[in-house]
């Protein structure tokens, strides 16, 4: 029933490989066994049975988006409410700090809270207010929401109080404004604060209580604290695997579950970055104005969306994808015919599979993934390398600092590369190089703004023609390809490219780098997959699926 | 070559007169001060980010204590009896095992002395401004420090504050948000709503202490560091009347764009200033964009960003926007110091008792090189900086035996009352730095 996959075992070489530095070729590294010092070889059918135990998970600070969510289910408010949240970089996603940064921080949760409560005061019935028992049942109902677990007498008395202070200082809807503030920027409702349950597991990790699990789940999947059915399964102590696996499948159908992957993508993708991205290449998209960096993400959005909902919403359909949704101002930047377009002013182009294929191809992909005016194969090669492929590249070392060579423009921006990397088989940029920088040539067709070309004249009176074909190390094998639309096809049949996107999955979930500890759960998910790889909700509710995703770590012990 | 350097700012001439009058009179009797300063004139720091490295002539054209300045620096001639300048420094970075790019793991080398543990902005060490809090009386103040940034991108390349291993205290780009925080709002129901904020304060008090009995230490740690933060916010509220900084705008919007970034730059100078003065903190840790920042300086008329223009070879002209940047940088930090000298305390003014620490994430920016950093130390808190001075510590020095980084930020740690012998990462820091100590 086991069927390792290796390609989780090459991944976690990844710091062997680096300290090992790019001498001699990178493909060399390929075969786990060849790394040295790598990581225990997993053989199949020895010691996946369980998963590893994980790294310690030091409690959460609800991320922006999380917060957002979460504010929208709990009042009813539309709005970008988290925005104040100071972002950090999570294994690569977008995550948060626990630590609040310093008091103007924790100044704009409060100034956040106020001004949510008052909004969420103002929505409501004066009669109601006037109700104390309404009122008290009101309040009691948002807090088990926005706390994630019943309340406690000392929640309620301390609600209360806060409530019958400011009924005092002012009006009823000052007491009732002044408590949705307390609890809007709550310890209890911004972190994910976990303790467990009395009995640890046998190996020591102790098991999440079935509010904890809820809540856990519920972010991970929906960006949002549990619904009604979810908190219900809780309370009852009903929430056990097979629950899990229903309410997993359930909540992924939800408008808040698709987001969920879809921002799992986009951020896997690096596209996450159009909305702070300070270069100004997206004034070539234009004259700028404020609504381009906000078509650019709703185009790459509906794309995936349309993945999503379709009826195989799974990695390769999303690297084959041939739908580019436009606004007339995009379509027209693009050089794709304006198609017939909704009352939002959006519609959809299925693009010749000669001329893009795939998410891959989208302008917004190609363009976040170029520098000024350049098709950076470099740039676009690293990506592959290390979000497709699961390779790393190591970062340069000292003595490349000796050697950066002086170059010129050639006819083309790949020409130009090849020149100044791959020119000295001998040099220290060759050796990192030449596995870097082969995956992205196929995307040469498309200039530093995703327009389609065929020819390049970067030397005036010189027209060249475009060159996006190469040779791809995947799956063990050298496979050529003459364009991106022979790439993206290699691509969603390999077995590495979907090993890879569960492991970027898991990071994803678990808000951290896997460790060598966490070889068999990485493991588990992917062989608990249909061959093939299955779906992306399939993928989501396999990682919900493990036990170690519901526990805490021994270290958590210290205090009990 | 062309020089074309955009001044916004001339020296007053008070500051004028002290540039003139101080190095030469009063510099020599000065006593070699190991400790902080008596508590009437507390010691304060500052860190100053920058992106990118800095154009070779950012340095002193010579060395020693009569060097000049390049027109790149000359914005900081009325200061230069207060700085020190050093370079042929080595980062951390080179060390990272598994590191994520060199300019992202600058930040972290640059003010932690440490690499990061994979996502750019995590420090595995505790940043210099936070290190020296228990030395400059950081506890006593009504916020321990403060995270400012001219344009945080999202903030997560930009962070230079660390309270230690992913506890990264990233900065705040919004000055109206920094404001009201420091100095209020003006609201026609004060008083309802300051019993308001009071009752929510008490509330969130109640539920950390009780949260702190039950949790594992890490978390207990966190919710410490919110109750300092709920702590400080009561501080504000009843804190005394004191100036606050004018010319802070009033749309959201105004900030995170590129192209406000002079403006900001002003309004979070001012902000310092006043915070200050007022003592609301001592401790500032001032970011002005992104490591490896995209950043267009369309106010010096630029079309290419700065990251792009650092890759762009040796071209003269190239070599003539950096220097633009450089200056316009250098500008900025003359601002901020001119606004810090024009208010006075004890003998002196609030600048002689600040420590003002600016590096960048690299050293030769093209290739990402972590040798031949230089930084700049300004301000002389108790008198323990050997100011007045440019040191070339790299001179004859093969690149990787150059002086750590740390060693710098050893001697500030120390110079602000936090004795210590090694700064950041194990085996990198090699201890301190005599040279730059009186």
């Amino acid at each position: 029933m086991t069927r390792t996959n290796h390609w989780l075992v090459l991944m976690c070489g990844a710091a062997a490989c680096i300290s090992a530095g790019c001498e001699g070729s990178i493909d060399e590294l390929a075969p786990p066994e060849d790394i040295e010092g790598g990581p225990e070889v997993i053989t199949p059918g020895s010691s996946c049975d369980a998963d590893g135990t994980p790294a310690p998970l030091h409690g959460r600070r609800l991320t922006a988006t999380e917060y957002t969510n979460s504010v929208t289910d709990l009042l009813g408010l539309e709005g970008e409410h988290g925005s104040f949240i100071r972002p950090a970089l999570r294994a690569g996603f977008i995550g948060v700090s626990l630590t609040l940064s310093d008091v103007t921080e924790l100044s704009a949760y409060d100034d956040a809270a106020r001004q949510l409560a008052d909004r969420a005061v103002a929505e409501l019935n004066p009669g109601e207010i006037a109700d104390a028992t309404f009122v008290e049942e009101y309040l009691r109902q948002t807090a088990r929401r926005a706390y994630r677990r019943p309340l406690r007498d000392e929640d309620v008395a301390r609600m209360m109080g806060t409530y019958n202070a400011g009924v005092e200082a002012g009006t009823p809807q000052d007491g009732v404004a002044w408590v949705l503030h307390m609890l809007l920027a709550s310890p209890h409702f911004i972190y994910v604060i976990e303790r467990g349950m009395p009995e640890a597991n046998e190996d020591g990790s102790i098991p999440l209580s079935p509010h904890e699990r809820a809540t856990r789940l519920s972010y991970f999947l929906t960006g949002s604290f549990p619904d009604d059915m979810l908190s219900a399964e809780a309370d009852a102590g009903t929430l056990d695997d097979q629950a899990v696996r229903r309410h997993a499948a359930r909540l992924l159908e939800t408008r808040r579950g698709i987001e969920r992957m879809n921002q799992f993508i986009r951020e896997w993708l690096g596209l996450d970055s159009i909305s702070t991205a300070t270069d100004f290449r997206l004034d070539d998209f234009g004259p700028e104005h404020p609504e381009t960096r906000a078509e650019l993400r709703e185009s790459i959005r509906r794309t995936i969306d349309s993945v999503l909902l379709s009826d195989d919403p799974s990695l390769s359909v999303l690297l084959q994808t041939r739908s580019v949704f436009v606004t007339e101002a995009l379509a027209t930047s693009w050089g794709i015919p304006v198609p017939a377009l909704d009352g939002d002013g959006w519609g959809v182009t299925e693009v010749p599979e000669e001329l893009r294929v795939g998410i891959l191809t989208h302008p917004v992909f190609i363009a976040l993934h170029s520098t000024d005016g350049f098709a950076n194969a470099s740039i676009r090669g690293h990506f592959m390398n290390s979000k497709i492929l699961c390779r790393e590249i190591p970062e340069p070392t000292a003595d490349v600092f000796d050697e950066f060579p002086e170059f010129e423009l050639a006819a083309t921006d790949r020409e130009t590369l090849e020149t100044l990397h791959l020119g000295d088989e001998g040099s220290s940029c060759y050796a990192c190089h030449v596995a870097l920088d082969p995956p992205g040539f196929a995307f040469e067709n498309y200039d530093s703004l995703g327009r389609f070309r065929t020819t390049q004249e970067n030397i005036p009176g010189n027209v060249a023609d475009i060159d996006a074909s190469g040779v791809l190390r995947v799956d063990n094998e050298d496979s050529p390809y003459a364009n991106a639309e022979e790439l993206t096809n290699i691509l969603a049949q390999s077995e590495q490219v979907r090993a890879c996107f569960v492991r970027h999955a898991f990071e994803f979930a678990f808000s951290r780098y896997e460790e060598t500890d966490d070889m068999c759960t990485l493991e588990n998910i992917h062989t608990q997959l249909p061959e093939g790889g299955g779906t992306i909700p399939e993928m989501f509710v396999e990682i919900a699926m493990r036990d170690s995703f519901f526990v805490l770590t021994p270290d958590a012990l210290e205090v009990r | 070559m062309r020089k074309t350097y955009v001044g916004r700012w001339t020296p007053t001439r008070r500051a004028m007169l002290r540039a003139s009058a101080i190095g030469a009179v009063v510099a020599p009797f000065l006593r070699p001060f190991r400790t902080r300063a008596d508590d009437e004139a507390p010691c304060r720091i500052i860190t100053i980010a920058t992106p990118i490295g800095h154009h070779n002539d950012w340095f002193p054209l010579t060395t020693g204590r009569d060097f000049q300045l390049s027109p790149i620096t000359q914005s900081l001639e009325p200061f230069r009896d207060r700085l020190l300048f050093i370079k042929g420094l080595r980062s951390a970075y080179h060390y990272s095992i598994g590191g994520s790019g060199a300019h992202k793991a600058g930040y972290p080398s640059a003010f932690a002395g440490a690499t990061t543990d994979g996502d750019p902005a995590t420090a595995l060490n505790m940043s210099i401004d936070q290190h020296v809090l228990p030395g400059i009386g950081g506890e006593s103040t009504p916020i321990p420090s403060l995270q400012l940034g001219v344009l945080p991108t999202g903030s997560r390349d930009s962070t230079i504050s660390y309270a230690g291993p992913r506890a990264e205290l990233p900065p705040e780009g919004n000055a109206r948000v920094v404001f009201d925080s420091l100095f209020g709002g003006s609201d026609p129901n004060a008083e309802l709503q300051r019993a308001r904020r009071q009752s929510v304060l008490d509330a969130w008090t109640g539920e950390l202490t009780s949260l702190q009995r039950e949790l594992d230490p890490a978390q207990r740690q966190s919710m410490d560091a919110h109750l300092t933060q709920v702590r400080a916010l009561e501080n504000l509220l009843t804190q005394d009347a004191c100036d606050a900084p004018s010319g802070i705008a009033n749309e959201n919007d105004f900030y995170g764009n590129a192209t406000n970034m002079p403006a900001i730059s002003q309004q979070m100078s001012a902000i310092i200033a006043s915070a200050f003065g007022c003592d609301i903190t001592r401790s500032v840790a001032l970011s002005f964009s992104n490591s490896g920042s995209t950043v267009r300086h369309s106010w010096l008329g630029h079309r290419a960003n700065h990251h792009s223009i650092s890759h762009d070879g040796d071209a003269e002209h190239s070599l003539n926007l950096i220097a633009e940047i450089d200056g316009w940088y250098t500008e900025q930090v003359a601002h901020l110091m001119m606004l810090l000298d024009s208010i006075p305390e004890g003998d002196g003014t609030v600048l002689d008792n600040t420590l003002i620490y600016w590096a960048t994430e690299t050293g030769f920016a093209r290739s990402h090189s972590p040798f031949d950093l230089s930084v700049l130390v300004a301000g002389n808190p108790g008198g323990y900086f050997a100011t007045g001075n440019a040191l070339d510590l790299g001179d004859g020095v093969d690149r990787t035996n150059q002086t750590p980084l740390n060693n710098v930020m050893a001697e500030i740690a120390t110079g602000l009352g936090v004795e210590t012998e090694i700064f950041g990462q194990e085996g990198f820091a090699t201890g301190q730095l005599p040279q730059i100590r009186n």
